[in-house]
């Protein structure tokens, strides 16, 4: 079934109307975006169409997949576009209840981030981007990488904490304390100053 | 100097991590101190700064993320019928995707839109693609796939008309397997010997089909490629 060694192979193949590039690009990754999709709450049957609507769109607009870069991660994030739309046409009557934890309520968490973030002021934006570019750095060179994992999985991949129990294998009154530590390294990274030249 | 090479030591410690390790340092970390509880809605903030730092990024979701899913999401095995029909599905979208697009039904239609664009008649049409302007008919009414043909002569013609093959040969890709699924996909249900025929049949003639396809393509590539005699060398 795998016919091509990596993703540019892949690509180019599939650019070029490869008919054996098409059908690998099909079956290579309908089980992982109905997965995805199942895990961020919705039903098979959606998941389905999701699934494939992003890999129609992924197959029509293979030209702008950067090459070097993984087609599961560049396909996966236009998965979650069309799984926002679809957030954003339901209904808004539901209360996040962050206690019950469930990966729908933690979805609804990233979605509310999502919308937050559509209505921050211009500054807001240019704080938030410098933000994510200090992080980025500060989490790759952080000491406890185990902190770091926990940050990463809750705040940005919105697993919940029995998820990240099963990845991580933390109980979850140690994985909020590892959260805290992290984002208490990320904090003390952001408040330092940078330092000054002689 | 001392406190970087620290530093330093401290990033490759969580490689070196035993199991043993990550236990004990898990027990430490149980006790949370007063002052970590004060600072908890500074922290719980930044955590939701982050989050939405990240849903500007436009940064597509992590690989762990992805893999978490892939492995914790429950979904019966896939039978290659259930693969088909999805694959099938998705061609279908792609399908109408590149008819909005394209304004045109089929490719044909697209070619011929593009044809009368540059003012060129069926008949000059024909002769340059090196079919009969019957046939040719045939393909922009959609009744004669693309790859029937002769791939040399009609890939000079559309670089004469700028079409953009990628498209061309995608859209070509998706029709043809379309076309293909039709002809002996079906099961005989009184007799099953006669569905694995039709099975074997279906499969033989979709690799052969593929290959045939391919070929076609390659040369169409081959010779969209190729510098025309029209093209003047660039002045040194």
């Amino acid at each position: 079934m795998n016919n091509y060694s990596n993703d540019d192979q892949l690509a180019d193949a599939v650019q070029q109307g490869e008919i054996a590039a098409q059908e690998d690009f099909f079956n290579r990754f309908q089980v992982t975006l109905i997965k995805f999709a199942i895990k961020k709450g919705f039903s098979r049957e959606d998941a389905e169409d999701l699934a494939q609507e992003t890999l129609a769109v992924g197959f029509r607009t293979i030209a702008s997949f950067r090459r070097g870069e993984r087609i599961v991660r560049w396909l996966a994030g236009i998965e979650v576009n069309f799984m926002r739309r679809r957030w954003a046409a339901q209904s808004r009557d539901e209360v996040l209840d962050e206690s019950t934890e469930t990966a729908a309520s933690m979805w609804l968490y990233q979605e509310q981030a999502y919308l937050a973030a559509r209505t921050l002021s211009p500054e807001e934006m240019k704080e938030r981007a410098r933000l994510w570019a200090d992080t980025q750095l500060y989490m790759s060179l952080a000491p406890n990488q185990v902190h770091m994992k926990v940050v990463q999985l809750f705040y940005l991949d919105n697993l919940t904490y029995a998820e990240i129990e099963a990845t991580l294998g933390l109980a979850k009154d140690t994985a909020k304390v590892y959260k805290q530590r992290g984002l208490k390294y990320l904090k003390k990274m952001h408040d330092a100053k940078p330092p000054q030249d002689p | 100097m001392r406190s970087r090479r620290r530093i330093r030591d401290k990033v490759t410690n969580p490689l070196d991590r035993s199991l043993g390790d990550m236990r004990n340092e898990k027990e430490d970390d149980m006790v949370i101190e007063e002052a970590e509880l004060e600072e908890l809605d500074e922290l719980e903030q930044l955590g939701a700064h982050l989050r939405e730092a990240y849903e500007l990024s436009g940064e597509p979701p992590s690989l762990a993320a992805i893999e978490f899913a892939e492995s914790s999401a429950s979904l019966p095995e896939r039978t290659p019928a259930e693969m088909a029909r999805f694959n099938a599905a998705v061609r279908q979208r792609i399908d109408e995707a590149l008819r909005a697009s394209t304004g045109a039904p089929t490719i044909g239609a697209w070619v011929q839109h593009a044809r009368r664009e540059a003012s060129l008649d069926e008949a000059a049409a024909a002769r340059q693609t090196g079919v009969a302007v019957t046939a040719y008919r045939q393909f922009e009414a959609g009744r004669m796939p693309v790859w029937g043909l002769p791939a040399k002569t009609f890939a000079k013609f559309c670089r004469g008309l700028a079409i953009d093959v990628s498209t061309l040969l995608r859209w070509a890709s998706v029709s043809a397997l379309n076309v293909r699924h039709i002809a002996y996909g079906r099961l005989d249900v009184r007799d099953e010997d006669r569905s694995k025929q039709l099975d074997t049949l279906a499969g033989e003639s979709k690799d052969q089909f593929k290959a045939e396809f391919d070929h076609w393509r390659r040369e169409f590539i081959d010779a969209y490629e190729e510098p025309s005699t029209n093209d003047v060398p660039p002045p040194r």
